[in-house]
């Protein structure tokens, strides 16, 4: 066989000029954009929108109709010091006490618990869970008949063992701690959930070590078990502080628009100042404070984490 | 094949890009399309309210009743939860509908905003189907401005009125209250007698609760005035000193009970719903339950100083008004005089209704069924009664502190009536007294 030898050079590859640098980087830039607009859109018209316009009203005199006026920092100044706001603010603050640490450290214990059901276990967390699932307002209305002091059972289970029942929902020094009891009842499931798959994610290789160094229940329970869930109870401490300042379902439905000033929160007197008063500037200013107070913590609560939470790889 | 001749690789990632973002703004355009495509000629009236599901029924019979007589669509639309909060935002945002309710808290600022449109005109003109003069003149004076143009009109009414648990009356050993007043005797005296018998049965015997309802109406029922020249002067007036000083009596001789601010179908209304109330001040909402209930009842007023007549009492009220943005306010006002007139009432209110006619010749409406008994005193409370005073509405803070903030008041424990008295007329001359 002879080989043919061509001597005719091979065509040469003549690729398409690349485009620009410039002109492909906006070609991805519409292109991300395109896939981020329907999000993007949902999101400057239900959250940066309202977020700004509220900004806007809290700067200015509305009553919800007509023309705004500018009030420049009147309506801060009036929240900061109207003494009414103020209780208001202190409420919501006692609220957070109450229910957020007992509402995670009881949910921690039945988790716990919860880890040697065996069989059970689905039984326990639907049960936990059921109420989660339930609207605040179903909630709040079986629990007004519980509050009642005359007619409720818990009231009389107290009784029966010596314990003065009080009147939950007309002393003023019981309101907030009712709250808290409803909203623990409501929201305990979910943190028990939560708390579950943050268990059931430590490696039983740790405490089998630990068990041949000789741990103690304690030792394993402080040293694995607490740093490993770390992350699960940062994010639980966060959104739980959150949303207790953000009560006000239960107050509306148990008091309507009457309730007491012992028993109002931040959010129910701003719902009270916009569509009971009909001044939106103060009520935005409000919003403000709030959003502001929340951010503040938050941030705290983020900076804070470096020295107990603990992230595996 | 060149690559400098392929078609674009991309052109899918192009096709789903480009139809999100067209989606997107369908949807969002699509948000304000149906109050757009709605022109002069367009022969609908929308409606809106707040309603139980009872209500809410009858509400869409009245429409296809409505429709089917006059040829015009109404629409109605259900508030569900906070209506306030619901119909300020719709008006905000120029989506109400042409005719809404409109409560006392909400009805100044809608007039002083010029929101709704003034009812002069349209009354005065041939067209008509009601007349000012067909409403109870107390529950009317609330839907004015302070020129005293009418800007609504009352869809119906709720008097506060005396329940009380017969049988538990006849465990006291008492006389039916309602009794008593057919007799000319339903004196405070007479209820003092009740309230003492009670007392040894274990039940409790009223309750005096939080608001301008129940204070002004064990004022007024005596004969005591409320306000002169837009001024409060109950708090020096004798009758409510007196009327006042005996509750706070009854008080301390735990035969009333303070029953706090809870909202309407809570406190007292519950407890007498178990049988553990021999008496509860309410209006005729209280209807519904009580008829599932296995226990007799009946209702009395207030009582009154000669024993058989029926005084002024507070009553719950709510008004129709048309939207000024209304795109059809001539069918909207039609709509209204149809929905609140005689007619309109007793469709609306007949067959177990849970509120009372604002107007004059319903006698039927409130006897139906001959429960409860006394029924058709709800007409003379209503006739004779008054809805939210005008100087509590002249300041919102009024509509919404009020309560609460006698509630602390009442909760502090009042020394004495006058005492307490001048404290409350103190707030509601000055509302920046309110807690």
């Amino acid at each position: 066989m002879t080989a043919t030898v061509s001597t005719t050079p091979p065509p040469v590859k003549t690729d398409p000029a690349p485009p620009a640098p410039r002109r492909r980087k906006g070609y991805d830039n519409l292109q991300a954009l395109g896939f981020l607009a329907p999000q993007l859109v949902g999101l400057i018209v239900f959250m940066v929108g309202p977020l700004v316009f509220a900004i806007v009203l809290s700067l200015s005199n509305w009553s919800g109709f007509g023309n705004r006026s500018w009030a420049g920092f009147d309506n801060f100044a009036y929240v900061l010091t109207d003494p009414d706001i103020r209780q208001s603010a202190i409420n919501t603050i006692w609220f957070t006490v109450l229910q957020v640490p007992p509402m995670m450290i009881s949910a921690f214990l039945i988790a716990l618990m919860m880890q040697n059901a065996g069989k059970l276990k689905s039984f326990y967390r639907t049960f936990y869970f059921a109420p989660v699932v339930t609207s605040s307002v179903a909630v709040a209305a079986i629990w007004l008949w519980l509050f009642n002091p005359d007619i409720s059972p818990l009231n009389s289970v107290l009784n029966s063992v010596g314990i003065t029942a009080p009147d939950w929902l007309q002393d003023p020094s019981y309101i907030i701690p009712a709250f808290a009891i409803v909203s623990i009842w409501q929201g305990l499931g979910y943190q028990i959930v939560m708390f579950m798959a943050g268990l059931q994610s430590i490696s039983p290789t740790m405490y089998e070590a630990a068990d041949i160094d000789g741990a103690s229940e304690v030792q394993k329970m402080f040293r694995i078990t607490l740093p490993m869930i770390s992350p699960t109870i940062l994010f639980l401490s966060i959104t739980s502080i959150i949303s207790s300042f953000q009560i006000f379902d239960y107050i509306y439905v148990f008091l309507d628009t009457n309730a007491p000033q012992a028993g109002r929160t931040i959010v129910y007197e701003i719902v009270q100042i916009a569509f009971t008063e009909f001044n939106f500037g103060v009520a935005s200013a409000v919003a403000v404070c709030l959003f502001v107070s929340l951010l503040v913590l938050t941030g705290l609560q983020l900076a804070a984490q470096r020295r107990w939470v603990h992230y595996t790889e | 094949m060149a690559q400098g001749s392929s078609p674009p690789t991309l052109s899918r990632r192009h096709l789903l890009g480009l139809g999100g973002a067209v989606g997107a703004g369908l949807t969002l355009s699509g948000c304000g399309v149906g109050r757009m495509m709605r022109g002069p000629e367009d022969n609908t009236v929308t409606w809106g309210s707040w309603a139980n599901p009872g209500e809410a029924k009858r509400f869409f019979e009245f429409n296809d009743q409505y429709t089917a007589q006059t040829g015009v669509n109404a629409v109605y639309q259900t508030v569900v939860g906070d209506y306030t909060a619901k119909v300020l935002t719709q008006l905000a945002g120029r989506a109400a509908p042409d005719a809404f309710y409109v409560n006392d808290a909400m009805m100044p600022t809608l007039i002083l905003e010029e929101q709704v449109i003034p009812l002069t005109d349209y009354l005065a003109s041939p067209d008509a189907v009601t007349a000012e003069e067909d409403y109870f003149p107390g529950l009317v004076d609330w839907c004015r401005n302070p020129d005293g143009e009418l800007y609504g009109l009352p869809v119906d009414c709720n008097p506060l009125v005396i329940w009380f648990n017969s049988d538990i009356m006849a465990e006291a050993g008492v006389d039916l209250p309602a009794d008593t007043f057919d007799n000319g005797g339903w004196t405070l005296d007479a209820l003092t007698d009740v309230l003492e018998a009670v007392k040894p049965t274990g039940k409790r015997g009223l309750t005096f609760e939080s608001g301008y309802g129940h204070l002004f109406s064990w004022i007024t029922t005596f004969g005591g005035t409320l306000f002169e020249d837009g001024r409060p002067v109950f708090q020096d007036d004798p009758v409510a000193i007196e009327t006042i000083g005996w509750i706070l009596e009854q008080f301390q001789a735990e035969t009333m009970f303070y029953g706090g601010s809870l909202p309407e179908g809570q406190g007292g209304e519950q407890l007498f719903q178990a049988q553990q109330l021999a008496c509860v001040v309410a209006g005729r909402w209280v209807l519904p339950n009580l008829r599932e209930l296995d226990f007799n009842y009946d209702m009395v007023p207030f009582p009154t100083k000669d024993g058989g007549t029926v005084m002024p009492a507070s009553v719950a009220c709510a008004a129709m008004s048309v939207n000024k943005r209304s795109i059809n306010p001539d069918a909207a006002l039609d709509f209204l005089g149809a929905f609140v007139n005689t007619e309109g009432q007793r469709f609306r209110l007949s067959g177990g209704g849970n509120a009372v006619p604002s107007v004059h010749g319903l006698e039927e409406v409130v006897t139906e069924g001959g429960v409860p008994a006394h029924g058709a005193l709800f007409l003379e409370c209503a006739e004779k009664g008054y809805a939210m005073p005008r100087e509590l509405l002249r300041d919102p803070r009024l509509a919404s502190r009020f309560s609460p903030s006698m509630d602390e008041v009442m909760k502090a424990g009042p020394t004495d009536a006058q005492t307490l008295l001048v404290q409350l007329s103190d707030m509601i001359a000055d509302p920046e007294r309110l807690s």
